[in-house]
């Protein structure tokens, strides 16, 4: 499994506790900033994933006036949590820190707010793998991975606590934008079923399955080299299912072949509450690519039943035996996600590259697939919103 | 630490308990990225000796028997710092009309390893407390190493070794180890084995 294929099969998560909101909002002006601020006037971010938010964040930082529109009813995008489920915070979407613990430095930038993350090094030391219905051992692949996780919280716990304080009353949550016109001096946001938002600049955070199915539409059209790079990109199905058992029967990781050859498909099982402080034993399954089809379009009876099965011919039985329950997060099924993370047909870099560049300096893009070096990743969807921000603030 | 530091002193006394002995200093660790140092020395118990043509030159074949004690430590920040104390047993065998030779010895090593289970950081990107958990492992291997003379007294070798990290109270874990470094036999002329 190669870092790419890790991350991607991996990017879902959560976080530590310790916070002073107060000092979020410390850079109240751009005079004294790391950067030259050029633009006074007004920024829409559409969208309250990781990279909405932290741009938000930025113009905050900043003092720029700006809202956030969010169509659904919650922000967080792909980053989402459960308390409900187990004695610790769930992470039903992002899960794990791709990076060195340095980049939450990197994220908040400024070394003036005062909390600390609790990680724990994710080095799993029972490591199996299923292929062609046989389960074998590959304990020595655990020092390879050199991922962290949120000890006890969550990447949305990281949000809540850190980002959303200081922006929380400039997100409008069910306001799905439906058009983007920039044919005029400003950029206007029509929102479905009417109403409409109007700014000096406009910065685009949706996930790619929208920029590519047309939900949004542009005015003037979008210049053909971004349509190029839209179709370079694609998003396959994505789910994460939790189950807790009465017993630990399982490895802390198990990774399945099912044979697809697709290049996005990775499908893990894993265990949820490893090194947690938990008294729980939750075992989840992580899938992404063409194999996830197998559950996504199904009810969720249907996928309990289809899960099982499957860890039942793993463990000889021992998964319908000691079940208690599970709860899914079907991502696909979610209207203004639909689907898992952005890959690349053919070169990334100059899809980035053509989809980074702003539209008569007035729209901009940001976003998990936006990242020059960091795709598929919470925190690289941040800093692809933090640092387009940032462009956006140096132009006139 | 200490008992890397007493081990090293070990190993240096008994290096200059015996001419006979070849000292090694390397480069340990899982892969390139894992960082670490070990520090070996050879003591030769057997040498078996055979004349043989070599196409048309006459070559000396040698077997050598040897016992190696090493000590190594290597580290992945931020995950683990390990220190390994392992004594292996084999032989080198090279012919004198070659600069290369090769071993092939069983080892038994401990393997203490500070596995790090939870980390703060702040936002300075700062490490502000590292939790740590001492394990202890048995650890069996096999290993294969070849080298090259330099010259009369240094050779370079490298070694790979394969091993299973096994623990009472842990699951076992096959485990891989590269070394690349130096070798320095105290001979007065060429040692056998390199």
């Amino acid at each position: 499994m190669t870092r790419q294929e890790f991350i991607k099969a991996c990017s879902l998560l959560g976080l530590g506790t310790a916070i002073l909101p107060s000092s979020l909002t410390s850079c109240e002006t751009g005079d004294d900033g790391p950067i030259d601020v050029q633009f006074k006037g007004k920024v829409l971010v559409i969208g309250a994933g990781s990279a909405g938010l932290m741009a938000a964040y930025t113009l905050q930082r900043y003092g720029i006036d700006f809202e956030v529109l969010e169509a659904s009813a919650v922000y967080g995008g792909r980053v989402k949590k459960t308390v409900d489920f187990a004695d610790f915070p769930i992470d039903l979407g992002a899960e794990w820190v791709h990076e060195t613990p340095s980049v939450f430095s990197r994220l908040i930038d400024d070394e003036t707010v005062d909390g600390n993350i609790d990680l724990i090094p994710y080095s799993p030391e029972t490591f199996y793998s299923w292929t062609n219905g046989r389960l074998d051992r590959r304990n020595w692949q655990g020092p390879f991975y050199g991922e962290h996780k949120f000890t006890n919280s969550t990447w949305h716990d990281f949000f809540e606590t850190y980002i959303l304080p200081s922006i929380e009353n400039k997100i409008r949550y069910n306001e799905p934008v439906v058009e983007i016109d920039y044919s005029g001096d400003q950029v206007v946001a029509r929102i479905e079923g009417g109403g409409s938002y109007t700014a000096d600049k406009l910065l685009v955070t949706v996930p790619t399955t929208i920029l590519k199915s047309g939900s949004i539409t542009f005015t003037p059209a979008l210049p053909t080299e971004k349509q190029d790079a839209l179709e370079n990109m694609y998003v396959p199905e994505g789910i994460k299912i939790f189950l807790e058992f009465s017993e630990k029967f399982y490895p802390d990781i198990v990774t399945v072949s099912d044979g697809t050859g697709a290049p996005s498909d990775e499908k893990i099982f894993y265990d949820a509450a490893f090194k947690k402080e938990s008294e729980k034993n939750v075992f989840a399954l992580f899938n992404v690519g063409p194999s996830a089809a197998l559950y996504t379009n199904e009810s969720d009876d249907e996928i309990l039943k289809i899960v099982l099965g499957e860890l039942d011919a793993m463990f000889d039985g021992k998964a319908t035996k000691y079940y208690q329950k599970h709860i899914i997060q079907n991502w696909s099924a979610e209207p203004y996600i639909r689907g898992s993370y952005t890959y690349f047909h053919d070169t990334e870099t100059t899809s980035v590259e053509a989809m980074t560049k702003p539209l008569d300096d007035k729209v901009y893009f940001a976003g998990e697939a936006l990242h020059e070096y960091a795709g598929a990743t919470v925190h690289g969807a941040g800093l692809s919103g933090k640092t387009t921000i940032e462009t956006l603030l140096q132009s006139q | 630490m200490r008992i890397t530091i007493t081990l090293v002193l070990f190993l240096v006394s008994a290096f200059h308990l015996s001419a006979q002995n070849t000292l090694s200093v390397g480069y340990l660790g899982h892969v390139f990225i894992r960082p670490g140092v070990t520090l070996g020395l050879e003591i030769p118990l057997k040498t078996l000796e055979r004349e043989k043509m070599d196409g048309e030159v006459e070559a000396v074949k040698t077997r050598q028997f040897f016992v190696r004690p090493s000590v190594g430590t290597f580290t992945r920040s931020r995950f683990y710092t390990s220190t390994l104390l392992d004594v292996a047993g084999g032989w080198n065998w090279n012919k004198s009309t070659s600069k290369f030779g090769s071993s092939l010895s069983f080892g038994f090593g401990v393997l203490a390893q500070n596995e790090v289970i939870r980390i703060q950081t702040n936002f300075k990107g700062d490490i502000t407390e590292r939790d740590k958990e001492l394990r202890g492992y048995f650890l069996p291997s096999i290993k294969y190493s070849l080298h090259k003379k330099l010259s009369e007294n240094i050779g370079l070798y490298t070694q790979w070794s394969y091993g299973m990290k096994l623990s009472p109270t842990r699951v076992r874990s096959a485990i891989f180890f590269m070394e690349l470094g130096f070798r320095y036999s105290l001979q007065s002329k060429a040692p056998a084995n390199d």
